[in-house]
């Protein structure tokens, strides 16, 4: 990969974050998690529920507050912004919700609701511009000014979703974070929002870090991929390498419980389905999160927990699998898997 | 569109056959009319035979307190030796009290009374409530527990004893005082309910959106979270207002309310229980009054809970 | 738990219910369905005459975008519409196993439901009562339609809750449904309408508010518990994606109205409505190469408030012609049961190579048969 000479906008650097449920219990939602996107690309960021990738988005847009780690975006760490400069960082970085039905404020008219955005970064901007800016803004998601005085209950699931992303450009962001943008829609309108983000992007050089539990969407959008698991990143690879050689076992089953639209084909080569779900996130035992569902947990995988290493290049994964006691890789021939 | 069910083998003009160009397709086609919540809520409301007929009888009887007086030849505090303890006539249409006053004007001005207290007093435990309850659920964390932990022990406090004390404590006693005295615990209730409220909205994706799009707290509190409530308010104020004209007449009635010559339903009600026995007309109308309205602002608040609760939405 | 003694007791149940259960049966039969809503701004066709069958153990899945009268079609079905707002309109027949089920009294109804007909809902947290163990809400069904004695209902609905895999079945059978996962609650829910063995079986979008993986465990039960119990399923969808594997035939929904139906072969692999071109070219692939365009949709379904009297999906279909504007198109056959509704079958059609704005070229993909087996019939 090209990776080194490209700009990064975003730097996650050993990002966790905690809630305190109450004296005694812990959630660690999201655990030492590392990643970077380049300016300009799809980071897609897959999981099962409660695996931690939606609390993952809001830290990095300083929803919460990180507990331990490191959010930098264009270099300067988000938790130090001072206010002006924060303000600025509201301006660049955006964000596109999961649930069309609750992400839009039932009292506003979808004029109101795109405008939001402009009043607070362009105050000064004449009456006649916005409305323009608003209608253009409609256009580019495939609406018209008529849904303009529109209330978000008076439209479909694809068409609120839309708004949301209307939302989120009418501030001219460089950076948007897609929180499970598609998972509340059908596959037909999955597909249209997925394009538009699409072409979006191509217009206007935005880059993504888009949220979903789905890997078959996901691959359309992507560049690269990291997937987790109860709060950490078990694997990060450019979006080829991870459908055609899955390296770590989670992965591989994510992969094969996708259902195959065609008739034909029973299922998937080496299909795993997986036995039992997630568990709970609360006072986690110590070693690898997955070992307890996963088919080739060894012992030393409930003694410590695997750290991230480059496998192949710009291919990693966290698991014992590809590599020996002493932490060094194994021919890669020698795995089986 | 005669031919639709013979469409089949019958040959068609080769124009129908054209395509359509894709600018004449309108695939994002809004086909039902533009409706806001409130001319929906309305809709529902109108729906609702009873909460309609409530609806306006409040209306006649507001309209009845304002003008009545100017249409009865009698001032409300009138005296007239000769005709005391008259029946109802065409003179007096109520008939007249112990002292020969015009019963009818009197329900007029004393319903000014009652009716100001209940609307008002709702109105300031509305305001004040929904100021608590919004700052408490908006600044979280210890503020919030503090400030609940205060509405819970003032709530504690038997609320008629505050009201006793603090009237005695008074002295003057007019529609100022009386308002104070019932509202200075009638707003904890608003408040618990504000601050639930909010804080269920606090954590929906709206807010979080207005957040991440850089809008300062003050102006979510203002265009998202307020008008997002007001629905539960103004439910809330319809059915405070007839608790606030029963407070106000009972108070009335032990005689620690209104003082004379200034009258209230309550007041009336207590004077006129002296000589119930002999002349119930007396006692019938204000209390006839009071149940009529407060019937009238239940009725009324079901109905707006109907119409406005969003869970009802269909 | 005694095998032996646990058939005697499903025998008994058998015979008490006088279950017959030939394959082939027709096991519902339902005949120009027409539902409305009657709401302020007038009303809604939900449901605009549509046909269907279904044989014993066989399984038939609806699929399309919602709000295409998909899960109104099911509920009809299944008696659960509230009436009014709802009104299943006169002409409408439904026959389960040649008995009309719109004029069955309220007893007889009680039964069908939950005996004959059983029912699985998108959202378990809703749909399971929380105030109710699990094993009770099982047992309340097996009370309500057998003769079954306290005990007996208890072994089986323990017995129902091993059949669809839960581990630990005797400790679940105590628990409540919020100290389930997501998955967990959808197995007791599967047990629940299984718990009288119905003959037809009808879910509705099962697994559309589940993870991925979970999503594959609830299909791969669902397709052994119909195989061992020969049970009919309707399946409600909108992911044609989930049902490849699964159905045996398919029938295709727009906008209250039935474009294509065929078996899961012909649907896939010879599909003959434009509408149906693009719900398959909108299922992501995994086994292609890398980041990729992917066909869509646009626009949104037509509200079904308007009166739509040519075909509804003019306005979003890549195929348009004048004529769909105008009037509705005839059903086409093309044996086997396959059908479809659209103009681009009609003998003065022009081929798709007249349609140059087509985003998809769909022809390099799709046959479109032209001259239909059976012939054009009158719709």
């Amino acid at each position: 990969m090209q990776s080194d000479n490209r700009e990064k906008i975003l730097d996650v650097q050993g990002l966790t974050q905690r809630f305190h449920l109450n004296r005694r219990q812990v959630l660690t939602a999201v655990d030492n998690v590392s990643f970077h996107i380049f300016k300009g690309e799809t980071f897609g960021l897959v999981g099962e529920s409660g695996c931690g990738k939606t609390t993952t988005g809001r830290s990095i847009l300083r929803i919460y507050e990180p507990s331990e780690g490191k959010v930098l975006y264009k270099g300067q760490d988000v938790a130090d912004l001072k206010k002006a400069e924060m303000k600025a960082f509201r301006h660049s970085a955006q964000m596109i919700f999961q649930d069309p039905y609750s992400s839009l404020d039932p009292r506003m008219t979808v004029d109101d609701i795109i405008s939001e955005g402009l009043n607070v970064h362009f105050p000064h901007m004449p009456s006649k511009d916005k409305h323009d800016r608003i209608s253009q803004l409609l256009m580019r998601v495939g609406l018209n000014s008529e849904h303009g005085a529109r209330f978000p209950h008076e439209l479909s699931g694809g068409q609120r979703q839309r708004i949301g992303i209307a939302r989120a450009l009418a501030v001219e962001p460089e950076f948007i974070v897609c929180d499970e943008p598609i998972s509340a829609l059908d596959v037909s309108i999955q597909a249209q929002i997925v394009n538009l983000l699409i072409k979006l992007q191509r217009e206007s050089g935005l880059t993504y870090l888009f949220i979903s539990h789905d890997l078959s969407m996901v691959k359309h959008i992507s560049d690269r991929i990291g997937v987790m698991y109860l709060g950490s990143l078990v694997e990060v690879s450019d979006n080829k390498q991870l459908y055609t050689r899955p390296l770590h076992p989670y992965t591989h089953a994510l992969i094969s419980a996708i259902p195959i639209p065609d008739p034909d084909k029973k299922s998937m080569e080496a299909r795993v389905e997986l036995q039992g779900e997630v568990p709970s996130p609360i006072n986690m035992p110590p070693g690898c999160k997955f070992a307890g569902r996963c088919p080739y947990a060894m012992d030393r995988c409930r003694k410590a927990e695997p750290k991230l290493k480059e496998i192949e290049p710009g291919h990693f994964t966290a698991c014992y699998l590809y590599e020996n006691e002493d932490g060094s890789l194994k021919d890669q021939s020698a795995v089986m898997f | 569109m005669s031919d639709v069910n013979t469409n089949t083998m019958a040959t068609l003009s080769p124009d129908s056959f054209k395509p359509i160009p894709a600018a004449d397709k309108s695939a994002e086609f809004m086909a039902r009319p533009k409706i806001t919540y409130w001319s929906d809520a309305w809709r529902r409301f109108k729906q609702n035979k009873v909460a309609l007929v409530a609806g306006v009888m409040l209306l006649l009887l507001i309209l009845m307190v304002i003008f009545g007086p100017m249409l009865s030849p009698y001032a409300y505090d009138a005296i007239n030796r000769d005709l005391r303890h008259a029946p109802p006539s065409t003179e007096h249409w109520f008939g007249t009290d112990e002292l020969g006053r015009d019963i009818f004007t009197r329900i007029c001005v004393g319903g000014r009374v009652s009716i100001a207290i209940g609307i008002c007093g709702a109105l300031i435990s509305a305001i004040v409530g929904t100021l608590y309850g919004a700052i408490s659920a908006f600044a979280g964390g210890a503020v919030d527990n503090i400030m609940m932990r205060i509405v819970e022990i003032l709530n504690s406090v038997p609320y008629l004893l505050v009201i006793i004390l603090l009237q005695l404590y008074l002295r003057e006693r007019n529609l100022g005082t009386m308002l104070i005295a019932l509202t200075i615990t009638g707003w904890l209730g608003s408040a618990r309910m504000v601050r639930g409220q909010l804080l269920a909205l606090k954590n929906q994706d709206f807010v979080l959106a207005a957040r991440t799009l850089g809008v300062s707290p003050m102006r979510i509190i203002l265009s998202h979270l307020i008008p997002n409530t007001m629905n539960i308010i103004i439910i809330a104020i319809t059915f405070d207002i007839p608790g606030y004209i029963f407070a106000e007449a009972f108070l009335s009635f032990i005689g620690i309310g209104i003082e004379s010559p200034m009258t209230s339903w309550g007041a009336m009600t207590s004077i006129a229980q002296q000589s119930f026995l002999f002349y119930p007309t007396e006692m019938l109308f204000p209390s006839l009054m009071i149940a009529i309205t407060m019937l009238s602002f239940v009725l009324l608040g079901d109905g707006l809970r109907d119409a406005l609760d969003p869970r009802l939405r269909d | 738990m005694d095998s032996k003694k646990l058939e005697e007791m499903q025998d008994t149940m058998q015979d008490h219910t006088n279950k017959t259960q030939n394959p082939g049966d027709i096991v519902l039969d339902v005949q120009n369905l027409q539902v409305s809503f009657h709401t302020y701004a007038g009303e809604v066709k939900a449901v605009r005459g549509i046909d269907f069958y279904l044989r014993q153990g066989e399984t038939l899945a609806f699929v399309g975008e919602s709000g295409c009268g998909k899960t109104v079609t099911a509920k009809a079905v299944m008696q659960l519409l509230k009436v009014p707002p709802a009104e299943i309109k006169p002409g409408s027949v439904i026959n389960f196993a040649g008995e009309n089920v719109l004029t069955m009294d309220k007893k007889r109804l009680r039964n069908y439901k939950g005996n004959d007909v059983g029912m699985i809902f998108q959202d378990a947290m809703t749909s399971l009562n929380p105030t109710m163990t699990c094993g009770k809400q099982i047992e309340e069904s097996l009370r309500i339609h057998t003769d079954l004695s306290k005990e007996e209902c208890k072994k089986q609905a323990i017995e129902m809750l091993r059949l669809v895999e839960i581990p630990n079945p005797e400790a679940r059978y105590r628990q409540y449904p919020h100290e389930l996962s997501g998955g967990m609650r959808q197995r007791v829910m599967i047990a629940i309408a299984l718990a009288c063995r119905p003959r037809i079986m009808i879910a509705d979008e099962p697994t559309t508010a589940l993870d991925v993986t979970i999503q594959a465990q609830i299909m791969s039960l669902l397709r052994d518990l119909k195989e061992k119990h020969n049970t009919a399923i309707i399946l409600v969808t909108h992911d044609l994606g989930v049902v490849a594997n699964f159905a045996d035939r398919i029938q295709v929904m727009y906008a209250g109205q039935v474009v294509e139906s065929g078996t899961t072969q012909d649907i896939f692999k010879n599909p003959q409505h434009p509408y149906t071109w693009a719900l398959l070219k909108s299922i992501p692939r995994v086994d292609g190469e890398g980041k990729e365009d992917l066909y869509s949709l646009y626009g949104t379904p037509p509200d079904l408030i308007l009166p739509l009297e040519g075909c509804p999906f003019t306005d979003r279909c890549d195929y348009a012609m004048q004529i769909c504007r105008e009037q509705h198109p005839a059903k086409t056959e093309f044996g086997n049961h396959h059908c479809a509704y659209c103009w681009l079958h009609h003998p003065q059609a022009p081929s798709l190579d007249a349609f140059p704005e087509a985003q998809t070229r769909f022809d390099q993909d799709f046959a479109l048969k032209k001259t239909a087996t059976t012939g054009v019939e009158e719709d």
